[in-house]
């Protein structure tokens, strides 16, 4: 029996060792360095911030290429999370072949930001319930003063409707100025926000300047639109974690005259990003177009400084304070 | 809670009252849902306690008894999914404190029937992920009919 047991172990240890392959892929030098050529040259073609940036992505070239001849198999990870660091992007990052994405740089003022705003200590400040829209993205109010707020989550693809926003207005519309919250909102499809706008003005704005293969095509006008305008005074609430199409938003409105930008400068963040596949099946998201402020100033990196500034810590936070929000609340009386 | 079984063993036993101690198995799920807007704001949380259970029973007379059950956790093995994260972790009484107790005052008019009036409070309290408490305070009436 034991004989029969030896030769058992034998067989099942070397059937583990001939299927080597099937656990650990295998990785030549050219599929690793197929990797870092493809990644180079992506970023080299599409990405539009290295003289913003003062990047010189010839010389990085040596630098990684060296790095990825020498790495093997899923090192070669490492040495692309590096190189795309090194473009100092919220929007870019990186994932395995049906692994999560990797976000390869949090803009600075993102992490000073966090845990700053709490829809919480909002609630310290209405005396009734703030009412919320069926999708939890939308919540909205009016303070003891007679002032509107609405605050919106989120900017991403059809997390709300145009019917849940004119709720909210319709809610706020008799109120002598309105606070529109969007801190903690990191941005998603600039259409969302253009329903936003197209209720919040009365006059029509441009919109913002954006590079796109190297060319600045014209700007359009964005119209009023919907039943009707919200005209009295608007401040945007903004901070830290305000983020792409989020920062777009704030850059298209504040051209408005009627609106004020209070809080934090926003994250610094806007663009297109794309999504690249790599022939091993990895794929790259990068940045692909800029775009400006309506005075040309590039919101990436920059991003947007509010007209009246006035900061949040977690000290108040924990404490039950939101100064950004008491400014605006008080700012009508 | 969705499951609890309790072994019960009797300290004290004598005409008038009765003490039962024991372990206990417990499956219990959380669920938080704030109306609130905003992003990752969900979760759920599930959780299998290992606890001991305490019973105290005393009749009054033949027709009128009280008791006293009580729980706590000792030792839980929790989870959480908050969007895509999940978490699990072994929890303590500190990290993860479970109790819950029950007051219930019986009346018994007839050997087949049972009239109840109850008291029951649970507190939650996990320190584990983002702090969570929770407290509920109930009164009940209780209808027990014997087959």
């Amino acid at each position: 029996m034991k004989y029969y047991l030896r030769i058992l172990i034998i067989i099942v240890c070397y059937g583990f060792c001939a299927c080597e392959s099937l656990f650990i892929p295998e990785n030549t030098d050219d599929y690793t360095l197929n990797d870092f050529e493809e990644t180079w040259k992506i970023v080299d073609n599409v990405y539009p911030f290295f003289e913003l940036k003062e990047i010189n992505w010839d010389s990085l070239h040596s630098v990684y290429r060296e790095e990825a001849e020498e790495a093997s198999g899923d090192e070669i990870f490492e040495v692309l999370f590096n190189l795309l660091k090194e473009l100092q992007d919220g929007h870019v990052g990186l994932k395995t072949q049906g692994g999560g994405y990797i976000s390869t740089f949090t803009p600075r003022r993102k992490t000073k930001d966090t845990d700053t705003y709490s829809p919480f200590v909002v609630r310290n400040y209405f005396t009734s319930e703030l009412r919320v829209d069926q999708n939890k993205k939308i919540e909205y109010g009016i303070t003891s003063n007679n002032v509107g707020y609405i605050h919106i989550a989120t900017f991403l693809n059809n997390t709300w409707t145009e019917t849940d926003f004119s709720a909210a207005l319709d809610y706020v519309n008799d109120t002598k100025g309105l606070i529109v919250d969007v801190r903690d909102n990191e941005g998603g499809n600039d259409g969302m926000g253009e329903i936003v706008i197209k209720r919040l003005i009365s006059e029509p704005i441009l919109s913002l300047p954006v590079r796109r293969s190297g060319e600045w095509p014209p700007r359009r006008f964005i119209t009023p639109g919907g039943e009707y305008q919200y005209t009295n005074t608007i401040i945007i609430l903004v901070n830290g974690l305000c983020f792409s199409a989020t920062e777009d938003f704030i850059a298209a409105i504040e051209q408005a005259e009627h609106v004020i930008v209070v809080g934090d400068t926003t994250a610094g963040g806007s663009s297109a990003p794309h999504e690249y596949f790599l022939t091993s099946g990895k794929s790259i998201r990068i940045s692909t177009v800029e775009i400006c402020r309506s005075d040309s100033i590039a919101i990436e990196w920059n991003g947007i400084i509010p007209d009246i500034q006035i900061s949040q810590i977690r000290d108040n936070t924990q404490n039950g304070i939101d100064s950004q929000l008491e400014f605006a609340i008080n700012y009508f009386d | 809670m969705l499951f609890h079984q309790a072994y019960l063993y009797k300290i004290r036993n004598d005409k008038k009252s009765m003490l039962a101690l024991g372990p206990s198995v417990s499956i219990s799920f959380l669920e938080n849902s704030p109306n609130i807007a905003g992003n990752s704001i969900n979760s759920t949380a599930g959780f299998l306690h290992l606890g001991i259970d305490g019973l105290f029973h005393s009749s009054f007379n033949n027709k009128l008894s009280f008791e006293i059950f009580s729980k706590l956790g000792i030792l839980s093995f929790g989870s959480k999914e908050n969007n895509d994260d999940f978490n699990a972790k072994f929890e303590t009484p500190i990290t993860n404190t479970y109790f819950n107790t029950k007051i219930q005052l019986n009346y018994q008019p007839i050997k087949l029937i049972d009239f109840g009036l109850g008291y029951e409070n649970y507190i939650t309290r996990i320190t584990s992920w983002d702090y969570y408490i929770g407290v509920s305070n109930n009164l009940y009436i209780l209808l027990k009919i014997t087959l």
